[in-house]
């Protein structure tokens, strides 16, 4: 029943996982680390991965899938190679810098929060504070973070991810995106619902107030109602002289530095 | 060991109750017959306090307090019905009604789902969310549990009992938040021998039986206590029945020095041998009979020269009640008879976390102990067996279901000249030419009874429902047998 | 890279304030002084000012009752959020039980607004670490967990480049400074979730479980990380250990008022010139913190609200931002409260319905789901704050609002249903007309759906529900891109 995970881990990895054994009190209290071990050992921790920490923290997979589900940082297969994580938290969002940027990603990725390019390369979402607030607004490209990330520092550095990949913007903006679904794979056909042999068994439920499948929204997608009506209000009135909070703005007197961290 | 328990006095709603010092409110309160709402508490199970809908409130604190997670203290004062709890626990109903899709109608756990209990008593009157509901999914958990995930109010009971009690882990919470959700690991199934407690103890519909779904409304069962005759642990059970006395489906009942609240899934699914497949009538010779026809011919074979070459056979799945009254038959009509048990293979105990569901697959092993002597059937049965020579009566009283028959017992019935059977079930054992007479009798739901089980807990049952054949319990015929044979000797006595 | 220096004392208060009871001593950064130098990160800076020598001096050596001693004479109350005197905390460690003690240090850091404890990470985690081993020393732990959003990229590479360096100079090992002292400090990464910010939640987190909060009692203290005793605190109060063992109590005192003795590292964020990290003497007025530190408002703009204390902290209008200083029993005689530090400042131009549905967001977002009242209350706070924000609610939504506010507070394992309802209650008092405008549809006149249906047109209804995660960013922004 239970399958042997396709992948295995590298002997540096388990040589660290050792390292670990020693410094813990129990197996368990690993995983959150054991975690982040198979996700940067496999780029993002899918099915194979979780088996592989289970096994190795002595806990059940459940659990382990319950762990990855529950924390939102973690890197999961339907993430874009490139994952763009936008803050989307008050501090960030005021004077409309989130939004700013995340039209920029829009305009050259052709991505909305939620969605990544059909070719798995990039991803876009919104996520809560990343602490950073004095330099709105605030993105995380996998393990770089970048302050005060919109105009052309933004545009710049896609291009330059863009370029890396050999690719251009205008490919993506005739790509039809594709949602990001995190969520838990359907289970076998055959653990279906009786006369449910194409439906996969972990699916939403059908009655009213519920979606069937295809339903609720424009793009044939099942998870998202409409989008809802442009705002009747925009967030800020619009000031006289452009833009607040210029990203070269003095910060801190005893504070900060500007600027991009790592 | 055997410390004294420390106990303290405290006060729920003005009455003065003792109760150990390591108890919680609401097991206080339950031990008094007081009751505290709960959904996430189960008392076999560890403490999540996550529904709060056990609020009550204790003297001094400054606002209401979850019954279930409170310890006990001496002097403490306690009360459930106050405004503040109870005002409480009307808007934690509602928190956990917004999300549910209410559709009782057509849910398997209508008429027995906590939500609708504890709405009516502590609900509001009408509903005061408009927004569009979480969508949950539902999936198929293993062969016997299905998910509704938009009726589960995450109380994680069911994932407590697969992590302490079965110890199999195959359910996990997944998602955050109000997305939250139960889950198995994709290809991995809800599928031990102890998966339908999470039925029971789910509080609402979102846990249901795949072998129930959609079979009955539960109000249109009754239901009657019994004893699960699956394995020497002897589960205390509760069996529903239809209006037609069908068995529906079997599930436990509490029994802290047995069961606790928890019984395997082969013990309440293995209730279809009493519908199907039965020994309506007498059987003579392979035809049907009287039952005075077959009691003559049974009587006759028992009183060849005494019983000298009589062996009574009798099965571990006999009451102790049915033991006795064959000894009884015994000893009037075949004194020399020779007694022998038998029963069902033993096999390696299934020992989880929390619960043990034992190989010894016979019911009353103990009991044969007590009213027969005979400690292990299979040694009583292989003894039986290595011995040569014809057996001139083998009175076989049976009574097991799906029995598989060993060459030992094969050789015993092979070299027996003519048996008498008393067995409900119509099976295997009455294709063997040598069955001369067949009795029907009941199966242990049919008939009262006791069973003695593995820790030497005598527990005895009454009938759940009407007899669904023409059997008779074994100390019925036995009893008639008697008047037959004292008429008998009366008509002698008279020639 | 330090552009301005910065103000060497801050200026007097305003004429017309009652003169303190304490004479103003001149106040210069205590834990942020090395985060402009280049390389402060490293064991060699550290070292090279003084680094490690009060640990060196005291482990092994002083009596650790009398470390404690002096962290609860010079009145340090915690950074994290709920400002409990660490002394005393330190004071309830359980003792005797025959299990070891955990120190669990918190660099979580989730509050929005807040930004502190990564400065410290990332620029000067020496700093930390020597807190850590003199608190081990001072609570007699012999292992410490310092637990790091996931986020916090640069500060783990940091941190755990320090903690390797103190290891391989013996300052953490199995003989901490050559004294009978075996000590582990072990840092452990998050993985974006708020609740594990709260110190049960990081507990559960750190034992390798969903981010849980345990129901309290029993409190760490007595049963925390492996059912041990356990001691919490945030990083910049671990930070603030080595310096006021250093220099004693009566130092630490000299700054900030009676209830709230020292200096603090606040984050300001928001519509001012010079937002940034500061740290200041407890007790400065706010308006000083956000007119001399904070530049001003930017161009333009006139203050429409300050949220004190991270996001769940209530907020200030600008009448009691006029009354407000910065310490404990200001803000809660303000009916708000410090919390992390982490101070934002609202523009007139903010829309407060969209502030306040973004803040509900959050809130949903990172309800761990364990209890109900917080489970399903913080959707529906969000989808009733959204409704306002779209400006379709109906008569009553409001004072709905306010009372599934009501309903949530008090009755959860935690308290992020509290910090959630919080900030709702607080908008509705001060800024309810703003609530008021967005009402479009008349009151519901029945119950369910259909009475929906009559009075909101289907294509106007509209979900901010989230199916699972690959929906979550439904609703997630201010506006929809
Ligand atoms: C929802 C919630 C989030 C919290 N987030 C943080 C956090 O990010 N960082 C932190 O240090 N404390 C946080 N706290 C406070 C901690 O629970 C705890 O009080 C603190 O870590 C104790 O340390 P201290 O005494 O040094 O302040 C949070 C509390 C709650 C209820
Ligand atoms: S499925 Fe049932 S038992 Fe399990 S968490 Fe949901 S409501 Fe509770
Ligand atoms: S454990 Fe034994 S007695 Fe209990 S239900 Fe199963 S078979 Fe019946
Ligand atoms: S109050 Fe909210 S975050 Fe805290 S434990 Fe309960 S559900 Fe989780
Ligand atoms: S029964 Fe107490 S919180 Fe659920």
């Amino acid at each position: 029943m239970a399958k042997m995970p396709a992948k295995t881990l590298s002997s540096e990895a388990l040589r660290q996982f050792h390292d670990w054994v020693d410094e813990y009190p129990n197996k368990r209290s690993m995983l959150m680390m054991v975690l982040r071990l198979v996700e940067e050992e496999f780029g993002c921790i899918d099915d194979d991965a979780m088996e592989i920490a289970a096994d190795l923290c002595g806990v059940n997979v459940a659990h382990v899938q319950g762990m990855v589900t529950f924390y939102t940082h973690f890197k999961r297969p339907a993430h874009g190679k490139h994952r763009f994580m936008v803050c989307a938290t008050l501090m960030c969002a005021l004077d409309g810098n989130t939004d700013q940027a995340l039209a920029q990603i829009r305009a050259k990725l052709g991505l909305k929060p939620g969605e990544a390019t059909p070719d798995g390369l990039f991803s876009c979402e919104k996520v809560e504070c990343l602490a950073d607030c004095d330099k709105p607004p605030v993105i995380q490209k996998d393990d770089e973070h970048f302050c005060s990330m919109k105009g052309p520092a933004l545009d710049a550095y896609i291009d330059k991810l863009l370029t890396a990949e050999g690719k251009t913007s205008e490919q993506y903006l005739a790509a039809t995106p594709v949602t990001m679904d995190l969520r838990v794979a359907v289970l076998p056909v055959h653990y279906n619902f009786e006369g449910e042999q194409n439906v996969g068994a972990r699916r939403f439920d059908d009655k009213d107030p519920y979606f069937a499948p295809g339903e609720g929204s424009e793009n044939g997608s099942a998870r998202t109602t409409g989008v809802p009506p442009a705002l009747k209000t925009p967030l800020t009135a619009p000031v006289a002289g452009g833009a607040l909070n210029p990203s070269n703005a003095g910060h801190g007197a005893n504070g900060t530095s500007g600027g991009q961290h790592g | 060991m055997t410390a004294e328990v420390k106990m303290v006095n405290m006060k729920i709603d003005g009455r003065d109750v003792t109760v150990p010092a390591d108890w919680t409110v609401i097991r206080a309160a339950h031990k008094n017959d007081i009751d505290i709402p709960h959904y996430c508490y189960h008392p076999d199970l560890s403490i999540a306090g996550n529904c709060r809908i056990c609020m009550v409130s204790v003297k001094g604190a400054p606002r209401p307090v979850v019954g279930c997670a409170t310890p006990v203290a001496e002097g403490m004062e306690v009360t459930t019905t106050a405004a503040a709890e109870v005002e409480a626990r009307k808007s934690v109903m509602e928190f956990l009604l917004i999300n549910h899709p209410l559709d009782c109608p057509e849910c398997d756990q209508a008429g027995e789902c906590k939500l609708q209990d504890y709405s009516v008593d502590h609900g509001r009157d009408h509903g005061r969310f408009h927004e569009e509901k979480v969508r949950k999914s539902k999936s198929t958990m293993g062969p016997h549990v299905k998910y509704w995930g938009s009726r589960c109010i995450l109380c994680t009971r069911c994932v407590r009992f697969t992590d302490e009690v079965s110890g199999t882990g195959e359910l996990g919470i997944i998602y955050r938040g109000d997305r939250n959700e139960i889950a198995t690991f994709p290809g991995r199934v809800l599928d031990n021998p102890l998966s339908m407690n999470t039925v029971d103890i789910c509080p609402v519909g979102a846990l249901v039986s795949s072998d129930f779904l959609f079979q009955s409304r539960v109000w249109n069962l009754h239901s009657n206590p019994s004893i699960c005759p699956g394995c020497s642990l002897g589960c205390n059970t509760r069996v529903d029945l239809d209006a037609k006395d069908q068995i529906k489906r079997i599930v436990p009942r509490r029994n802290d020095a047995v069961n606790k609240e928890w019984m395997c899934d082969s013990g309440r699914l293995n209730f279809g041998y009493v519908h199907a497949g039965r020994l309506q009538k007498p059987k003579l010779g392979g035809a049907d009979a009287t039952w005075k026809e077959a009691r003559r011919a049974a009587l006759e074979l028992l009183a060849l020269n005494g019983g000298a070459n009589t062996v009574a056979l009798i099965s571990a799945w006999n009451t102790s009640e049915a033991m006795a009254a064959i000894l009884d038959l015994v000893a009037v009509e075949s004194p020399a008879a020779r007694i022998f048990g038998y029963g069902n293979p033993v096999v390696a105990d299934q020992v989880f976390p929390g619960f043990t569901i034992y190989g010894d697959k016979n019911p009353n092993r103990a009991g044969m102990e007590q009213v027969l002597g005979i400690a292990d059937p299979a040694a009583s049965l292989k003894a039986l067996a290595s011995e040569t020579g014809s057996i001139g009566t083998l009175l076989l009283v049976h009574n097991i279901p799906d029995f598989v028959i060993t060459p030992e017992f094969k050789a015993v019935l092979d070299r027996s000249e003519n048996v008498v059977l008393l067995d409900f079930a119509s099976g295997e054992l009455l294709r063997y030419g040598n069955v001369a007479v067949a009795l029907p009798t009941l199966t242990s739901f049919e008939k009262a009874g006791t069973f003695v089980n593995n820790a030497g807990l005598a527990q005895s049952f009454e009938p759940v429902m009407e007899p669904a054949t023409y059997g008779l319990s074994e100390a019925e015929i036995v009893e008639a047998l008697k008047r037959d044979v004292g008429a008998a000797t009366r008509a002698g006595a008279a020639a | 890279m330090a552009e301005t220096t910065p103000p060497a004392a801050p200026p007097a208060p305003p004429a017309s304030e009652a003169p303190k009871p304490k004479p103003v001593v001149p106040f210069s950064p205590v834990i942020l002084k090395h985060i402009h130098e280049p390389n402060a990160h490293t064991l060699e800076h550290y070292l090279a000012r003084g680094g490690y020598e009060t640990a060196r001096k005291h482990v092994g050596e002083t009596d650790p009752a009398s470390l404690v001693a002096i962290v609860k004479d010079s009145g340090l109350r915690g950074r994290g959020g709920a400002g409990f005197p660490t002394g005393m905390k330190w004071g309830f460690l359980a003792k005797g039980t025959g299990k070891p003690a955990y120190l669990a240090v918190n660099g979580d850091e989730s509050e929005p607004g807040t930004f502190k404890d990564r400065h410290i990470l990332e620029k000067d985690p020496h700093q930390l670490l020597e807190g850590v081993i003199l608190t081990c020393w001072a609570i007699q732990s012999n292992h410490a967990f310092i637990y790091l959003r996931g986020e916090f990229i640069l500060g783990y590479q940091r941190l755990e480049a320090a903690v390797k360096e103190a290891r391989a100079k013996g300052f953490i090992g199995e003989k901490s400074f050559g004294k009978d002292f075996p000590l582990k400090v072990t840092v452990v990464r998050g993985a974006g979730a708020y609740i594990c910010g709260e110190e049960t939640g990081m507990l559960s987190s750190i034992e390798g479980g969903r981010g849980y909060p345990k129901i309290k009692p029993p409190f760490p203290a007595v049963s925390g990380l492996f059912k041990c005793p356990t001691i919490v605190n945030n990083v910049e109060t671990i930070a603030n250990v080595t310096h006021i063992v250093k220099n004693g109590a009566d130092w630490h005192k000299q700054w900030g008022t009676e209830k709230s003795p020292g200096y603090k590292i606040f984050c300001l964020a928001g519509a001012v010139k010079k937002p940034g990290v500061y740290e200041v003497p407890l007790g400065i007025t706010m308006r000083e913190f956000i007119d001399v530190y904070g530049g001003g408002m930017v161009e333009g703009r006139t203050l429409k609200a300050v949220i004190p204390g991270g996001l769940s902290a209530p907020l200030l209008t600008p009448e009691m931002v006029d009354k407000c200083t910065l310490d404990y029993e200001s803000l809660a005689g303000l009916g708000s409260m410090l919390g992390s530090g982490g101070i934002t400042v609202l523009h007139d131009g903010v829309d407060m319905m969209s502030a306040i549905y973004n803040t509900m967001r959050f809130y949903h977002h990172e309800s761990c789901g364990q209890c109900t009242p917080c489970r399903e209350g913080t959707g529906w706070l969000e989808k009733l704050a959204h409704k306002h924000h779209a400006g379709h609610a109906h008569a009553g939504d409001t004072d709905l609002l306010a009372d599934v506010a009501k309903n949530m507070r008090g009755r959860t394992i935690c308290v992020l249903a509290d910090a959630a309802a919080m900030p709702m209650q607080s908008y509705l008092q001060l800024f309810r007309p703003e609530f008021d405008k967005r009402v479009a549809a008349p009151e519901y006149v029945e119950k369910g759906r259909t009475a929906r249906d009559e009075i909101t047109p289907a294509a106007k209804r509209e979900s901010v529900t989230h199916g699972a995660p690959g929906v979550l960013d439904v609703g997630m922004g201010m506006d929809r891109v």
